[in-house]
């Protein structure tokens, strides 16, 4: 393993006006790991998402990937350095057909990974990995959501990134489809690649998590191992309320 | 001192109407999210509708201004919002831009329509023209004053309405999020419906003050393009901020009138680089305009394009060209040059395809890309002279490319931005070419070259000739150019199918998805609209050449507009709908009001109607534009997508064919003419779909629809209703509103996949 975090984020702090989304946030992703990311609705997960892809400028910090500082770069040049991203409301590309949405990820790729990436290979290979060979010829925007949340997962893997950033993507799952998806990510994270998922499944989180941060209303008030967490009396009074636990 | 004073006042009268326009399309733009091309020409229409009243019905000054302003102007604000934008919250900007432009298109018909253009009218000021006080030892008319103290007032006024006022306060949350304001208890449509009526109002009030104040004559096209002055006054407050748009208002006013004032007598061009300010300022506002956010994509496209394969598309290319020899040899030779035209025209509307078609993003004016095209090869490509003189391929080429790369120029400040800005960039491009390039007739010296670049305003273009190919005859013209047309129709296919087709149509479904896997926006952009523009400088060298001459008028925005709308209406993301819209320009014009011109000259007791069936027919063009929401695939795939299922019903084919077969020869044998063929043949081609669902209905219809058809003749119990079969559409949209939900009709799409037992994605997405 290397020895600084795949991702690191130093003091992140993101403003809509007057309110603080994110506030002062330092945390590290590791490679090889799948890290997770819970909390309230708006704590500011997708927000930070955001800052790290670049979809938001933050208002303070620094965003490091492998060291490197990627603050100021253009969400473009971040894919190219490593990073992709699934999206909590899908952004699937609605008038192509599932193997096209994959695909188009390789056709964009393609310009940096150079003449030896065959994109219907890889494609393939996708499709297959992924599960999703049997509907690869359908309308995207036919398929139910739990199959169009691993169309973007596929989709981002095209890309061979180093950090795989996934917002929610259980949600709109079975039961059968999120155990798949499971071994999915637990053999991603076995090549090397660096997960952070952001789940409100969390059975799911503590099964496949090494490490959990938790957010509420912007700031981290836990980091550690799933036991750690569990037992943390301030993610305890963020889920349940302050009454019953005073 | 004092000249000084008059400048500055006559500067600001100006800004002040700006202001009052822009701020109307402010309004309108923020709290309903439709940027209303049509604004100038609702500004204009007010305009003639006074005139009418006061000057041609002779009304008294005040009641015509109150009804206009007042009564009429607002009206026709509700009327646009109930029928046409409250509908356009979350389609695709395309579609939101061509209603609007539809509307502009069918008020510029209309009010030629009822005011012959050809006669002269003049609107004196309010007051009268020469009602006026002095102060500070300057002259200002009564109807100056109006202007800036109504400015004023307005700019009160709205501050007010949105810190103070109720309605105020709602209009700014229906921007923010319209569900949200609807979970509260108001009704987003009918605060969008007040904005509407207030914008029009605006925009009336515009119009009506600013005629005596740019010279009294009132001039149909001029105030329709008023919207370009107005955006670029808007431009200034990122078109959401009224405050700022009013200091752009009035920095446009005095800028413009202290060029005019101050230019030396010499640079005889300052008063076309005044007209020609406002759009001046929109590039260099753009230029420092902050980068947009990447935002999800809100918008949820409804088409499903099917993508030919490139096989398919050179079967039809070769089918196509065979089809116009064929034409060549059987129509009327007098015929032959509209062909070449509506053929012309189609190719500068391929151009769309691939920008507006497959990226999603708007070329405005592609005639204006055609007219660069056209001067350059006037320029430098024509080979020999007097009747022998050709226009040779370095010529052809040199124009394709100046226009590729004028088409980068111009898109480049856009890009960053959002797709609007580009439409609105290239719309104040077509207006740079009108009126500060097109305007060059005389011989002046450039940097060392002498001579005009538009000599005469009517330059006279030789024949092409490729190699072997003269173009000189019509009938090898028609043939090169449908050969033209289906080579690069297949070509731009064929790029469709490829890895960078893919990536257009991947940015125009998700700009953020693929941007967040490595796209560059603005490369791919900027290379895709300069692929278009070229496109389109190659389709307005043919057209001109094909023509012989070409004056400046063939380049007008408003014939822009309807070739882009018409391609739109015809399937913009198809090569058949640039066909469909090429034609209908450069051809069915010309057709219909040629027929009923001549029809109106044959038949004198008639001639009255007849003649204005020209008109009716340029309205009924732009009701088509207006109803692109209902058909955002286009007609053409509509019309093909209902003979696909006719495969499986032979017989009703062979009916329809029969008939078309009676027809032809009936046409032979001359019972009937050459425009009742036409007609009848039309008919037939679009009732055979229709006959095959009514007399082969389990052969023709999908199994969901006879499962609809057959659910709808079973009457059931209201109680048992969603439970014995599933609801309809027109039953789930009643319970929503019933609970109060948001009633949002669910296109027949998701009904197919909720019968199928899947989630549909829709609403999963807006979940």
């Amino acid at each position: 393993m290397a020895e600084h975090p795949l991702l690191q984020t130093r003091g992140v702090t993101v403003r809509f006006g007057g309110n603080v989304a994110v506030d002062d946030v330092s945390l590290d992703v590791a490679a090889g790991t799948i890290t997770g990311l819970i909390g309230p609705n708006g704590a500011g997960k997708t927000t930070l998402f955001n800052t790290v892809t670049g979809m938001q400028r933050p208002s303070a910090g620094t965003i490091l990937l492998d060291g490197q500082d990627i603050t100021r770069r253009s969400p473009a040049r971040r894919a190219h350095l490593g990073i992709a991203r699934t999206f909590q409301r899908l952004e699937l590309f609605l008038s192509l057909s599932v193997r096209d949405n994959v695909r188009v990820a390789g056709d964009i790729a393609k310009a940096r990974h150079g003449r030896s990436f065959d994109v219907d290979a890889e494609t393939d290979r996708m499709l297959e990995l992924t599960g999703l060979t049997a509907i690869a010829e359908e309308e995207v925007a036919a398929i139910p959501t739990g199959r169009a949340r691993v169309v973007e997962v596929a989709r981002a893997l095209m890309t061979r990134p180093r950090l795989l950033l996934l917002d929610e993507p259980a949600s709109g799952q079975t039961e059968h489809e999120t155990e798949e998806f499971a071994a999915l990510l637990r053999g991603l994270a076995d090549t090397g690649l660096a997960v952070c998922l952001v789940e409100h499944d969390l059975p799911l989180v503590m099964q496949l998590c090494r490490t959990i941060h938790v957010l509420d209303r912007g700031r981290v008030i836990a980091s550690g191992t799933p036991a750690e967490v569990q037992a943390s009396p301030e993610v305890i009074e963020a889920y349940i309320g302050q009454e019953v636990v005073a | 001192m004092e000249l000084f004073l008059t400048y500055t006042i006559v500067g600001l009268v100006l800004g002040s109407v700006y202001a009052i326009a822009a701020s109307g399309l402010v309004l309108t733009y923020t709290t309903s999210g439709v940027f209303n091309f049509a604004h100038g020409a609702q500004a204009m229409l007010a305009a003639f509708l006074y005139w009418q009243l006061s000057v041609g019905w002779g009304l008294p000054v005040p009641v015509a201004f109150l009804l206009v302003v007042l009564v009429l102007g607002p009206l026709v604000g509700v009327v646009l919002h109930r029928f046409l934008m409250h509908g356009l919250r979350d389609v695709a900007e395309v579609t939101k831009v061509i209603v609007t432009v539809a509307v502009l298109l069918g008020m510029v018909s209309l009010s030629q329509w009822v005011w012959d253009p050809t006669e002269p009218r003049k609107v004196e000021m309010l007051f009268g023209n020469s009602a006026s006080v002095e102060l500070f030892g300057v002259r200002v008319r009564y109807h100056e004053i109006i202007c800036l103290v109504a400015a004023a007032l307005l700019a009160i006024g709205l501050r007010l309405l949105f810190t103070r006022s109720r309605l105020g306060v709602t209009m700014r949350g229906v921007v923010d999020d319209p569900d949200l304001l609807r979970l509260n208890g108001h009704n987003p449509d009918r605060v969008a419906m007040a904005s509407w009526a207030l914008g029009s109002g605006l925009a009336a009030f515009a119009g009506v003050l600013v005629t005596p104040v740019a010279g009294g004559s009132l001039e149909a096209s001029m105030l329709t393009l008023l919207i370009i002055d107005t955006f670029a006054a808007a431009m200034f407050g990122r078109l959401q901020s009224i405050p700022r748009t009013f200091v752009g208002a009035l920095v446009l006013g005095l800028a413009s009138t202290y060029l005019l004032a101050y230019a030396p007598s010499s640079w005889d061009w300052a008063g076309n680089v005044k007209t020609a300010l406002p759009m001046i300022v929109l590039f260099l506002v753009l230029l420092v305009l902050p980068q947009d956010r990447l935002r999800g994509a809100q918008v949820r496209t409804r088409e499903r394009s099917r993508v030919p394969s490139v096989r398919q598309a050179l079967g039809w290319g070769v089918a196509f060209v065979a089809i116009v020899a064929l034409l060549t040899k059987v129509a009327d030779p007098l015929m032959h040059g509209s062909f070449v035209a509506g053929l012309a025209f189609a190719i500068i509307a391929l151009s769309l395809v691939p920008l507006t078609g497959y990226a999603g993003e708007i070329n405005l004016v592609p005639l204006s890309f055609g007219a660069v095209g056209v001067i350059v090869a006037y320029h430098v490509g024509i080979v020999g002279s007097g009747l022998a003189s050709r226009m040779g391929w370095v010529g052809l080429l040199a124009g394709t490319v100046a226009a590729a790369l004028v088409g980068g120029l111009v898109a480049l400040p856009a890009l960053r931005l959002r797709g609007l800005y580009l439409a609105l960039a290239t719309m104040a491009f077509g207006g740079l070419v009108s009126t500060l390039v097109l305007t060059e007739i005389h011989p002046r010296s450039w940097f060392g070259w002498e001579g005009a670049i538009f000599p005469t305003g009517t330059i006279m273009v030789p024949p092409v000739q490729l190699g072997p190919f003269d173009l000189d005859s019509d009938a090898t013209a028609m043939i090169v150019l449908a050969a033209i047309f289906a080579l690069l129709g297949t070509g731009i296919v064929a790029l469709r199918n490829t890895g960078y087709g893919r990536r257009l149509v991947a940015m125009k479904d998700s700009p953020a998805a693929s941007a967040m896997l490595g796209q560059s926006l603005v490369r791919l952009k900027l290379g895709v609209f300069m692929l278009s523009a070229a496109i389109a400088g190659l389709g307005g060298i043919l057209m001109a050449a094909s023509a012989g001459s070409v004056s400046t008028d063939a380049f007008m925005i408003t014939a822009s507009l309807a070739l882009v709308m018409l391609t739109v209406v015809g399937g913009v993301g198809y090569v058949s709908g640039a066909l469909f819209g090429g034609m209908m320009v450069g051809m069915g014009f010309a057709l219909v009001n040629g027929t009923f011109r001549d029809l109106a000259l044959t038949h004198d007791a008639w001639s009255p109607v007849l003649g204005s069936m020209g008109h009716l027919f340029a309205v009924l063009v732009a009701l088509m534009g207006i109803t692109v929401n209902q058909n955002p695939s286009g007609i053409v795939h509509q019309l093909c997508g209902g003979y696909r299922p006719l495969l499986r019903a032979r017989p009703v084919l062979y009916v329809g064919a029969g008939v078309a077969a009676l027809l032809v020869a009936l046409n032979l044998l001359g019972v009937i003419g050459d425009w009742w063929l036409a007609i009848a043949l039309f008919c037939v081609v679009a009732l055979t779909p229709v006959l095959g669902q009514v007399w082969m209905a389990e052969r023709v219809l999908p199994p969901e629809q006879l499962e609809a058809h057959a659910a709808r003749r079973r009457v059931l119990p209201v109680e048992r209703r969603g439970l014995d079969a599933p609801m309809t559409p027109e039953e789930r949209y009643d319970l929503d509103v019933a609970l109060g939900l948001p009633p949002r009709p669910l296109p027949s799409h998701d009904v197919e996949v909720a019968l199928a037992g899947g989630v549909p994605l829709k609403e999963a997405v807006r979940g």
